[in-house]
């Protein structure tokens, strides 16, 4: 609507008074002649104001304000109000035209059309004024109708041959075209320095198709940006293929190297001649998967794009960085989620099955820390050598996945265990915070359970460090090293404790505060027998074989 | 507080989805680096390769080298370098992993000074890029590839190769010589981490002389194929599995310097710290094997 509006204004001469304000304005008038002209005045209660032209190549215009509205041959285009500055300005100037000085007026003129196109911005008296004022008020009214709309209105652009075509504002930011062209522009200086000395002989194919027969040459670099291009002569440079369609033909001769930055490229014959290298890169959206074997080189068609100057940092935007650092971090958070709760089941499985065995290795654990690692890493050390001798003994062979198989739980249950003796630790600890205090429970599954959260706190701190991005990269390395072989520690000591105590069923712990020991011997030896019994469902206050 | 525990829960999930989301999505791109034969009699090849698909055959057309790479843009980069020495070309080929500007990389390209990222390692198939290499079969080449974690196949046969070096870590990698080089290959040169290979047809690459040296794994060495001379072989073996395959027409003797191994080899006669085969003394073609390994078990088969 309101492009019918600049339309209506622009036909019917208006923007001659308008530039009688001295003001530009972009509105490209048709070459008309008014033949014949009527004013129309009245202020009823309609208020109506209008101008009636009749132009040369036959059609009718007529634009009136009435009642508040501002029409275009009976199509109401805006709604003004009646008293507004821009109505009365057009009725004083309907008046000055018409030759009147009542309000009411209908009368017919002749000669608008002429009168109309002598005003001008140095005209002078009453005619001048009212003109100029009337521009003044209709640029303001066409700024504020059209101001916010101007870019939607749909622009036409006519060809010599009567073509059209429709440009349809919207949709691309300007400041990503310029930074698309700024790219364009960077990537033909390099191609422009690459050229060397021959970047003046540059031959451009541009739309339609092309042919350069056989024998032929381009002396210098050519670049298709479109179309098809069928060579069978000779180019005496590098060839660049931004779009379009470029075959070589037999015989053909590039003494250069092809870029492929876009469209296609078709090798047809077999006495074709490619000095340089034939390049490309570009953008696929297929799975990987998708890719076959390569197919025979001949018949390749290769579409691509340039990707000069890409690397980590440009390819990778502060987004891209979070949401992968985030991936990175959920992906260790659940794996240490994993494996409290991989551990959690099996530690309650032991506890419900070997309650007094697991506390037992715990206490020894605790309290034999040094001798249960002691005792574990000398057990791993042996570990090989030990399957090596039973895998070379051929009688020992059957034993040998027994072997493994024990040696495994026993490490797997000596991690219980230290989580066991970690979560009894916390339970016995007094803390100065009162939400510390509240999580303080005193019974064997929990204290497995709280022990794990404890044991596996380190890895899951290092799937939060992940958040803080690569400069954390240190820290969660030390972190996670840190952790593993913490974890190693303590999965060694809980080996050897299984290993001391013969998984939890005798008790190796020296009580040095009682002293009635009289020789390190009798203390080592001092062997209690634990009767297997099953869990109390009711919390135990305290591990139950400290004694 | 049930119900804002759900909440938060169902907040986090959907966080975690919309983290993940954007992660799978990569971007891929096909590079490809082609030369039609130059004025080179010779060429040498070096590619390194990290993780993904690879692929090596002879080409089927006029090409001095076809390289076509399928890569995830966020992790790889691919360089590619092209010299020429008197008749001699020289192709620098690798998708190492992001990081470095094009500039810096391309200087390390050429000091062959390139790195790969541990963390873009990918197993997955959607996930790992491909490399596809053909090479003209007539132009006399020294072959030298360096993988990553990659599943290869390697289709040498009817190539000019006068030598080839592969090294290879955790991958899966099968070679296959299917038609007869066609050059004399001086060296040809095995070094595998933690893989699984098979090496088919061995004796149509024409070696002078061949070294294995594996660390883990399942390791098959076929060596059938139209002999034209003797050769020697030297196998260091750390832990696992191989299967020695040779033509029965091929005298071979196996000297054995070995830990824990457990020797299969019938048909062969222990002399000394070797065994050799009934033909080794009569046998026009004799391959040489000196044996190196730690643990395992090593069976050889007369084909």
């Amino acid at each position: 609507m309101k492009s019918s509006l600049a339309r209506g204004l622009a036909t019917l001469g208006i923007a001659t008074a308008i530039s009688g304000t001295g003001v530009h304005v972009d509105v490209v008038a048709q070459e008309v002649r008014i033949e014949d002209s009527a004013v129309t005045l009245s202020s009823g209660a309609d208020g109506r104001a209008e101008l009636w032209l009749q132009l040369d190549n036959g059609s009718e215009q007529r634009v009136s304000f009435t009642d508040g509205a501002f029409l275009l041959n009976g199509e109401v285009l805006a709604d003004y109000g009646a008293d507004g500055d821009l109505v009365t300005e057009w009725r004083a100037f309907l008046r000055e035209v018409a030759g009147a000085d009542n309000e009411t007026v209908e009368t017919r003129m002749l000669g608008f059309g002429e009168r109309l196109s002598e005003w001008s911005a140095e005209q002078s008296g009453a005619e001048g004024d009212v003109g100029r004022r009337l521009g003044r008020r209709l640029l303001e009214f066409l700024r504020d109708v059209l101001e916010d709309e101007a870019l939607e209105v749909p622009a036409t652009v006519s060809g010599p041959d009567g073509s059209t075509l429709a440009i349809a504002p919207g949709g691309v930011e300007f400041d990503e075209l310029l930074g698309q062209l700024d790219l364009l522009r960077g990537s033909l200086r390099q191609l422009g320095a690459a050229a060397g000395e021959a970047t003046d002989r540059l031959a451009l194919i541009v739309h339609d198709d092309y042919a350069i027969e056989a024998g032929e040459i381009v002396p210098g670099h050519l670049a298709l940006l479109d179309g098809e291009l069928a060579l069978g002569g000779s180019v005496q440079g590098n060839v660049l293929v931004l779009d379009g369609e470029l075959v070589l033909l037999d015989g053909s001769r590039i003494d250069g190297d092809i870029l492929q930055v876009g469209g296609d490229l078709t090798l047809v014959g077999e006495a074709l001649t490619i000095v340089g290298e034939i390049v490309s890169d570009f953008s696929i959206e297929a799975a990987p998967t998708a890719v076959a074997e390569a197919p025979d080189a001949r018949d390749a068609v290769v579409a691509v794009e340039s990707r000069r100057g890409s690397g980590r940092n440009a390819s990778r935007g502060p987004f891209r960085s979070f949401t992968r650092n985030l991936a990175n971090a959920t992906e260790e958070l659940m794996g240490a989620v994993t494996a409290f709760i991989a551990f959690g089941v099996i530690g309650l499985l032991l506890v419900y099955f070997a309650q007094n065995r697991v506390e037992m290795v715990a206490d020894t654990v605790r309290h034999e820390f040094a001798r249960s690692f002691a005792m574990g890493l000398a057990a791993e050390v042996l570990f090989f050598p030990a399957l090596l001798i039973l895998a070379v003994l051929v009688i020992t062979w059957p034993i040998v996945p027994f072997f493994v198989l024990a040696t495994g739980l026993a490490m797997l249950a000596g991690y219980i265990a230290v989580a066991h003796g970690a979560g009894e630790m916390f339970a016995q600890s007094r803390y100065r915070y009162e939400w510390l205090e509240r999580l303080r429970r005193s019974n064997s599954y929990y204290y497995v359970l709280s022990g794990l959260v404890l044991l596996l706190l380190p890895f899951a701190a290092t799937g939060v460090l992940w958040l803080l991005g690569g400069t954390a990269g240190f820290v969660r390395g030390m972190v996670a090293f840190v952790a593993t072989i913490g974890t190693w520690i303590l999965m060694t000591a809980g080996f050897g404790s299984v290993l001391l105590t013969r998984a939890g069923s005798r008790s190796v712990v020296v009580d040095w505060t009682e002293g009635s020991a009289s020789s390190f011997d009798e203390m080592v030896d001092t062997e209690v027998t634990v009767e297997e019994t099953p869990a109390d469902p009711t919390p135990d206050e305290e591990g139950s074989a400290d004694a | 507080m049930r119900n804002e525990w759900l909440s938060r829960a169902g907040a986090l999930t959907a966080l975690i989805a919309a983290s993940v989301g954007p992660i799978a999505a990569q971007d891929w791109r096909d590079f490809r680096a082609a030369r039609q034969s130059a004025d080179v009699e010779s060429m040498q090849v070096e590619l390194l390769y990290g993780a993904g698909r690879l692929f090596v055959k002879p080409s089927g057309s006029s090409f001095l080298y076809d390289a076509r790479i399928r890569y995830d843009t966020e992790r790889f980069q691919p360089l590619r370098g092209w010299t020429i020495e008197g008749d001699r070309g020289h192709l620098r080929l690798a998708l190492t992993s992001v990081g470095d500007e094009r500039g810096q990389a391309t200087i390390r390209l050429e000091e062959w000074d390139l790195d790969f990222d541990f963390d873009d390692l990918r197993f997955r198939d959607d996930e790992a890029g491909e490399l596809n290499l053909e090479l003209h079969p007539d132009v006399p080449t020294d072959l030298r590839l360096e993988i990553g974690a990659a599943a290869s196949r390697l289709d040498l046969g009817g190539l000019s190769l006068t030598s080839f070096e592969l090294l290879t870590g955790a991958s899966k990698t099968e070679v296959v010589f299917g038609d007869p080089n066609r050059e004399r290959m001086s060296e040809l040169v095995f070094k595998v981490g933690a893989a699984e290979f098979d090496a088919s047809g061995l004796g149509n690459a024409r070696f002078d002389r061949m070294e294995f040296v594996g660390a883990i794994g399942d390791v098959r060495l076929d060596f059938s194929g139209e002999w034209e001379r003797s050769a020697t072989a030297e196998i260091k073996m750390g832990v696992g599995e191989l299967n020695l395959r040779v033509p029965r027409e091929i005298g071979v003797r196996i000297e054995r310097s070995s830990l824990l191994i457990a020797l299969d080899a019938p048909g062969f006669t222990k002399v000394d710290r070797s065994y050799e085969s009934e033909n080794w003394n009569t046998a026009e073609i004799k391959l040489e094997i000196v044996l190196e390994a730690a643990f395992g078990a090593v069976e050889v088969e007369r084909i």
